[in-house]
């Protein structure tokens, strides 16, 4: 239940981690395959569909991670944003108070 | 009131990120689509080319993403500082006001802000359950 809840509130990290996973995976089946045979034109498809495609599921993953932490960043601004209202609002109430 | 966005980027940015990561991510399909299509090498090497071109598109994608969120978050930051320089002024104004009661910690008095009993003194603001200073609040 609990993890749950963790992977509810934090659904954008869950995705960066399984794309980044999904690639390792695509690198180690490249790998996997090009290590299989000896012939060049056999290699190259692995080569694409392995490696280059492993290295962009990696950075797809990497800036999925990235835009939620700008994400939080830009959450927090909002709350500083309130306080900082809230902070200026204060002395012009207390202002009217005394007249 | 301005109307803040939810979120640090604009529907343009989520537009170029979307088409850079279908074409950058097509191209590579399409590369290794080609490459295994052929049993020639030197055939394959155009293709692999390809392929790479379009992990560069797709990083480029990527990279112009992350830079508009993080131009996004440094600008309002730098707005809320601004605003941030602007708050300790008026709150210097509401001090030396007479509507403000402040206490000195530890003692039983509540002053104005402006008594001399308290003038240069480490002060908080508040008090109102203290006895009031016979000299700045008498008969108030």
């Amino acid at each position: 239940m609990e993890l749950k809840q963790l992977l509810g509130a934090h659904w954008d990290r869950a995705t960066a981690v399984v794309l980044v996973l999904l690639g390792a995976v695509a690198i180690v089946l490249g790998w996997w395959g090009i290590s299989g045979t000896g012939l060049a034109p056999e290699q190259n498809p692995y080569l694409i569909s392995g490696g280059v495609l492993g290295i962009a599921l990696i950075g797809i993953g990497c800036t999925v991670w990235l835009s939620a932490d700008l994400q939080d960043e830009w959450r927090r601004l909002d709350a500083v944003e309130e306080r900082l209202a809230q902070l200026a609002d204060r002395p012009a109430a207390a202002g009217r108070s005394a007249r | 009131m301005e109307e803040r966005p939810q979120l640090p980027w604009s529907l343009a940015d989520a537009r170029t990120t979307f088409f850079t990561a279908v074409g950058g991510l097509g191209t590579v399909l399409i590369g290794w689509w080609g490459a295994s299509g052929t049993g020639r090498a030197s055939h394959q090497t155009g293709w692999m080319a390809a392929a790479v071109v379009g992990v560069l598109i797709l990083g480029m994608g990527n990279a112009l993403w992350l830079l508009a969120g993080r131009r996004a978050v440094g600008s309002r930051r730098a707005q809320l500082l601004d605003r941030l320089e602007a708050v300790p002024a008026e709150a210097e104004v509401d001090a030396s006001s007479d509507a403000t009661l402040v206490a000195v910690p530890g003692t039983a008095r509540r002053h104005r802000a402006t008594c001399p009993l308290v003038r240069g003194k480490r002060t908080v603001a508040g008090g109102e359950d203290l006895r009031p200073c016979e000299m700045c609040l008498a008969g108030s």
